[in-house]
């Protein structure tokens, strides 16, 4: 099978899949809404390993679309590397999100129309990935931003998942408004929308071949320049980065499966992969841009999952992190870093999110972290699993965090290093510190739902958690060493005996996020065949992942005290919030970024919202579109109501003189006409001896006349 | 080829009228028939003219050419008007999305209970007029039927129409009628100013044509006539072709609606029931783009260029300005009617950028503004039959009582907002791109009309969520306290327009290929 034929196929599978579980979500039963969709999944992941064995050169497909003349947009399909295996990531991280539901979502009577989302935002993703130029790749674009409101919106008889499908959806159409714009501009310039032919027009320009079709005073550079900041916006929203990531942290809001599959691993990581496409037309400045939003994104988000106490908050502001490692990656023009981080990021991170939405379904919809405690027995696979992934997002040699993030970290060094630092040194600077931060919230985290607490936890004491971190230690150990053991077996034998669906996800996540996968060796990334694949980066600075692992380290067994004692403080002061300090609260309320918005933007156009008010109708006519509709009515209608009056006035004038001049005028000659009428009848009276007298004074002047006149 | 079928298009229609102005009111249930009836053998019609439409030809197809009148006046010549129909890549598309729209208007108007009669004959009548004025080529033959459409809308939206109907029909017909008379000065300007060089001959006079093959030739100017080139006519300072031109910009502008002309279609869209919205949305606005194009742009490709930034102003200003009012609506027909002048806003926006990818993608954009407003006012007739109220805050969580509706709704909402895989997004993404890519405007106006993509999605999606989402609610105000899902006959509609949304948006091409010959030429003509 030809590799279009493959990717149709496939498509076809999850379009059906979606037709069939929207179309008869009302009759089909829950168990085989998720069986469907599981099938059609494998299915998915097999033809996704096959188009990796068809695949072997880069190549595009192009198949007729739109023909306008000069402008022709075909339906373009880009194979490469970056396609083929972005294309099994999804699919694959996919199947085990879909797994995970069947259990997670099994009570939800919608679970039909879940799947029908799900298998939309599959095929969508899949479009993302394949598309072979611009136009086609924002269209895909769009539609996974439309999967993700539906499913952020899922539970939409609650305001709080509408609220925030709204919120994602307009703030993503923002960003997508830049990159319309973005990709009209790279039109514009190019005259083109197809990938391979940016890149080898763009070759083209160096040598002379291709000139850039610029326009008014700019030159090519400064509009290549916009075109990458504009179409970076697309990303900024996607990806969630400053100033548009308030969104990520409110999608939450949908079913934790769905977040972990769309708002952790692969939708958001959409950003990343668009500037991967475009990232041969990049130009220098629009890059540094790239890289200086990446790595302050990273560091805000950081910041603020330190302080967060709800699970799955703590794991969007982290995304939100790790996705501007990503960018950061980019703009530094490590693209196969970055897409290797992409990568390790979405297993790990998928894993997380499912280990949480394990927990939360274990504490019946329990959020706060705060409350949790004591499930490192209760739910000993999960336990493992997330310390897995966990281990590999805080950056530990042994796990595949460590090996991206740090390809990243000397990336972004060695392109301050080649710019004599001054002022690029920020971006490394930014990184690193992120870096550290991250492996402190996720031990915090890691802290407040496993280790055990005791049963009187404002007595707990320090050597029961040291305890427990034995216990961590031991485990792994078992773990680790279970096959040289003798007894190791029976433990392996309860080990399985334990996996269910959602153990087996993030199992599956987890063993994903070790090192093997990805490189022979643990400790250094030159050899993961990944970067071999995309691009080697210089590795000189071995320094650094040390460096950074160092202090991560320390950063860890800090936030291991320090969350203890947040723990006990919790306990003791319930109240705790009011006494928290200003740095507490900026990151709880990442940096009022929302707040802002909420309160100084979202007015202009919807006006102050009373929220108190049951039917906020009169409310929302404030705002600058109640000042249009206001001039609207008033003004532009007005004079219409005005020239409607001046006509009525004009036709009251005409109508007066009307009467007064041209009727009076005409009854004066009917009026005249009857009163001479009147004296002319009386002439016919009938008396011949008035006739005669008449006659004879007729007679008389005509002979007077006649004497004197003529 | 002369098949008679753009004859039939036009008459058949007004032998429909004719039936039913003739059948005794005993018969009155079978009215809506005939007019179904009437409407579908249009839609045959359309379909068969669409499939037999010569793509790779971009001038005009199944031309039918009747001598209609000749007056001769004198030494001035001959006075030659013609009934000319005929069709090519940019009236095609009308045609067909007419044809649609009146055959949903059609089974919309199946609730009407009032004066069946009257009702269903001016219908008739306006079906007639609306494809006359689509397929017809020569200026006084399109100004005939532009004017005649006027007549039976006044009478549909002021006997049929809501509580305010008088006012508003009064004021769609007091502004149209401006436009026309616009409209109407060109008319005659344009009839003094060309001639018919074949004939002239033929007849050793100068024989003054309306038609439209003629018209859109600069050649055939009469030297030193009114509209001449170098014409030295002039108002106020303004030369006598480009006050021609501005007069057709404003005369097209009000039908289209363009802001400042744009309020009577607010008034006139809550006014009118709801098939007369969908009509008055879904074709009639159209006639302003097709006129624009045709006759605007047509006759004075001179002129146009040096108009560019006018246009695409306008546009722009359409565009933000309708969302901003949209957003600022408490009344859903309101919204939709704003929401109108908005997206028709996009069509002056690719008119204006004189490329391939403008005028296809605003004549895509018609097409396409036709089947979503379509929808949205069917969708605003569902609510409104059942409760007659349509104020948004009256509704909460309408999901999950009406499952079907809310999908229709999403459909019609994101369509029109311009998401992917829907026929919206595919006319905004070209009219835009072409404006974009024209020098001819400052690179800030087609800037902006992206904002108004953002704009649309904002008013459009806030809105569905404060109906559709939340705890179901009704306010107890409403007549009715319960809501029922779509019938069958609103399931029908809403479902063929839903399809063909999607088709439109996936395939983009059913509509390109057609217009695109046309559109080439159009461009590359002298």
């Amino acid at each position: 099978m030809s590799a279009q034929n493959i990717i149709f196929l496939n498509l076809f599978f999850y379009l059906l899949g979606f037709l069939i579980l929207f179309g008869f979500k009302s009759y089909i039963l829950s168990q085989f809404a998720g069986w469907l969709s599981l099938v059609i999944n494998v299915l998915g992941v097999l033809f996704s390993l096959s188009l990796i064995m068809n695949v072997t050169s880069e190549r595009g497909i192009e198949i007729p679309w739109i023909n306008l003349g000069d402008t022709v947009v075909s339906f373009d399909i880009l194979l490469n590397d970056q396609t083929t295996f972005m294309y099994f990531l999804v699919q694959i991280i996919a199947f085990f999100v879909q797994l995970f539901s069947t259990k997670y979502l099994a009570k939800d009577p919608a679970i039909s129309r879940y799947y029908a989302y799900l298998n939309l935002f599959i095929l969508s993703m899949l479009g993302v990935i394949i598309a072979g130029n611009l136009m086609q790749l924002y269209f895909f674009w769009e539609l996974v931003g439309f999967c993700s409101y539906l499913l952020i919106g899922f539970w939409y008889e609650k305001s709080a998942p509408a609220n925030a499908s709204l919120k994602a959806f307009l703030i993503n159409r923002i960003g997508d408004a830049g990159l319309l714009i973005g990709i009209f501009l790279v039109f514009y310039l190019f005259k083109t929308f197809n990938f391979m032919e940016l890149r080898d027009r763009f070759a083209g320009v160096s040598t002379g071949v291709f000139h850039l079709n610029t326009f008014g005073s700019w030159s090519a550079g400064q509009l290549l320049t916009a075109a990458g900041i504009l179409m970076f916006c697309g990303a900024v929203a996607k990806s969630a980065q400053f100033p548009l990531q308030v969104w990520l942290p409110d999608a939450m809001e949908g079913p934790t499966p769905a977040s972990a599959l769309i708002h952790a691993a692969t939708m958001v990581a959409a950003g990343v992969f668009l500037l991967a496409r475009v990232s041969p037309i990049l130009s220098h400045d629009a890059g540094f841009v790239i890289a200086i939003v990446g790595s302050f994104t990273s560091i805000l988000a950081a910041y603020s999952a330190i302080f967060q106490y709800d699970i799955k908050k703590v794991l969007a502001y982290s995304t939100i992190s790790q996705l501007g490692f990503m960018i950061a990656g980019i703009g530094v023009g490590a693209v196969g870093a970055s897409l290797f981080h992409l990568t390790t990021h979405a297993f790990f991170k998928a894993g997380l999110f499912l280990s949480a939405g394990a927990v939360i379904h274990h504490l019946h919809h329990q959020q706060d972290m705060r409350k949790m405690g004591n499930l490192q027995d209760e739910m000993e696979v999960v336990f493992y699993g997330y310390a897995i992934c966990a281990a590999s997002l805080a950056g530990i040699p042994l796990f595949s965090g460590f090996l991206s993030k740090d390809a990243l970290l000397i990336s972004a060094y060695a392109y301050a290093e080649a710019h004599h630092f001054s002022y690029y040194l920020i971006i490394p600077v930014l990184l690193l510190i992120s870096s550290v931060m991250t492996a402190y919230y996720i031990m915090r985290q890691f802290v407040m739902v496993f280790l055990n607490r005791q049963g009187n936890p404002i007595e707990e004491t320090y050597h029961d958690i040291l305890s427990g971190l034995e216990g961590v230690k031991k485990s792994f150990h078992d773990l680790l060493t279970a096959d040289d053991d003798a007894q190791g077996d029976e433990k392996i034998i309860n080990f399985l005996q334990k996996l269910g669906v959602f153990e087996i996800s993030v199992l599956a996540m987890s063993l994903a996020s070790l090192w093997f996968v990805f490189s022979a060796s643990p400790f250094t990334f030159s050899d993961v065949w990944f970067i071999k694949i995309f691009g080697q980066t210089e590795s000189h600075a071995a320094w650094i992942p040390y460096t950074v692992l160092g202090v991560s380290l320390a950063s860890m067994i800090a936030s291991f005290f320090i969350t203890q004692n947040e723990i006990r403080n919790f306990y003791v002061n319930s109240d705790a919030q009011k006494s928290d300090s200003w740095l507490r609260k900026i990151g709880l309320n990442h940096f009022y970024l929302d707040y802002f918005y909420f309160n100084y933007i979202r007015p202009v156009f919807t006006g102050k919202l009373n929220t108190t008010e049951p039917e906020p109708a009169a409310s929302f006519k404030k705002g600058l579109p109640g000042v249009v509709h206001y001039a609207d009515s008033t003004y532009i209608d007005g004079i219409t109501k005005i020239l409607a009056r001046g006509l009525m006035f004009i036709s009251g004038i005409s109508e007066k003189a009307e009467r007064l001049l041209i009727d009076n005028f005409v009854n004066g000659v009917s009026e005249y006409a009857r009163k001479s009428g009147h004296y002319g009848r009386k002439m016919q009276g009938g008396q011949i001896q008035f006739y005669l007298v008449l006659m004879i004074a007729l007679v008389i002047c005509i002979l007077i006349l006649k004497t004197f006149l003529f | 080829m002369n098949s008679g079928l753009l004859t039939s298009l036009i008459f058949l229609p007004l032998v429909g009228a004719g039936i039913i102005l003739l059948l005794p009111d005993v018969y009155k249930a079978s009215f809506k028939w005939i007019n179904l009836i009437c409407n579908v053998l249009n839609l045959i019609n359309a379909l068969t003219l669409y499939g037999s439409f010569n793509k790779t030809e971009p001038s005009y197809q199944f031309l039918e050419h009747y001598e209609w009148i000749r007056l001769d006046i004198g030494k001035s010549g001959v006075i030659s008007i013609d009934y000319v129909l005929g069709l090519d890549g940019i009236n095609l598309p009308m045609v067909i999305l007419s044809a649609i729209i009146l055959l949903i208007g059609g089974i919309s108007s199946f609730s009407i209970v009032r004066r069946p009669k009257a009702y269903y004959s001016l219908f008739l009548l306006l079906c007639s007029s609306v494809m006359g004025c689509f397929v017809a080529l020569d200026l006084f033959l399109f100004f005939l039927f532009f004017e005649f459409m006027l007549l039976p809308m006044y009478f549909l939206i002021g006997i049929w129409g809501g509580e305010n109907r008088e006012y508003a029909s009064l004021k769609f017909i007091i502004y149209t009628l401006v436009g026309s008379v616009l409209i109407l000065i060109v008319m005659i300007a344009v009839g003094m100013s060309y001639t018919d060089i074949f004939f002239s001959k033929e007849y050793g006079k100068t024989v003054h044509t309306f038609d439209f093959r003629q018209l859109k030739d600069t050649t055939n100017i009469i030297k030193n006539s009114f509209l001449s080139i170098d014409s030295p006519w002039k108002l106020m300072g303004i030369p006598a072709r480009e006050l021609m031109f501005v007069l057709l910009f404003i005369g097209f502008g009000i039908k289209l609606p363009m802001v400042p002309f744009h309020t009577w279609l607010p008034d006139a869209h809550v006014e009118a029931p709801t098939a007369i919205s969908v009509i008055l949305a879904g074709v009639l606005l159209k006639i302003g783009g097709y006129g624009l194009i045709r006759i605007g742009y047509g006759f004075f490709p001179d002129i146009a260029p040096d108009f560019t930034v006018w246009v695409a102003g306008a546009g722009v200003l359409s565009v933000i300005y309708g969302a901003l009012n949209a957003l600022a609506q408490t009344d859903l027909k309101k919204l939709i009617a704003y929401s109108s002048v908005s997206h028709m806003g996009f069509v002056l926006l690719g008119i204006s950028a004189l490329n391939a990818e403008g005028i296809n993608g605003a004549v895509y954009q018609m097409f396409s503004h036709g089947i979503l407003s379509a929808m949205l006012f069917l969708c605003a007739g569902v609510i409104y039959d059942q409760t007659h109220n349509r104020e948004i805050a009256n509704y909460r969580g309408l999901a999950k009582k009406m499952p079907f509706f809310t999908v229709a709704v999403s459909v019609a909402f994101f369509g029109s907002l311009g998401l992917p895989t829907l026929s919206g997004f595919i006319g905004e993404f070209f009219s835009l791109l072409g404006a974009f890519q024209s020098d001819l405007m400052p690179k800030w106006m087609p800037v902006l009309g992206v904002l108004g993509i953002v704009l649309s999605a904002v008013y459009l999606l806030w809105t569905f969520q404060k109906m559709f989402f939340g705890e179901y609610y009704i306010s107890e105000k409403l007549e009715k306290d319960k809501i029922v899902d779509l019938d069958r006959r609103e399931m029908l509609m809403l479902t063929v327009l839903g399809v063909l949304a999607f088709l439109f948006g996936i395939f983009p091409n059913l509509i390109f290929d057609i217009s695109n010959q046309t559109v080439q030429e159009f461009l590359t003509r002298p």
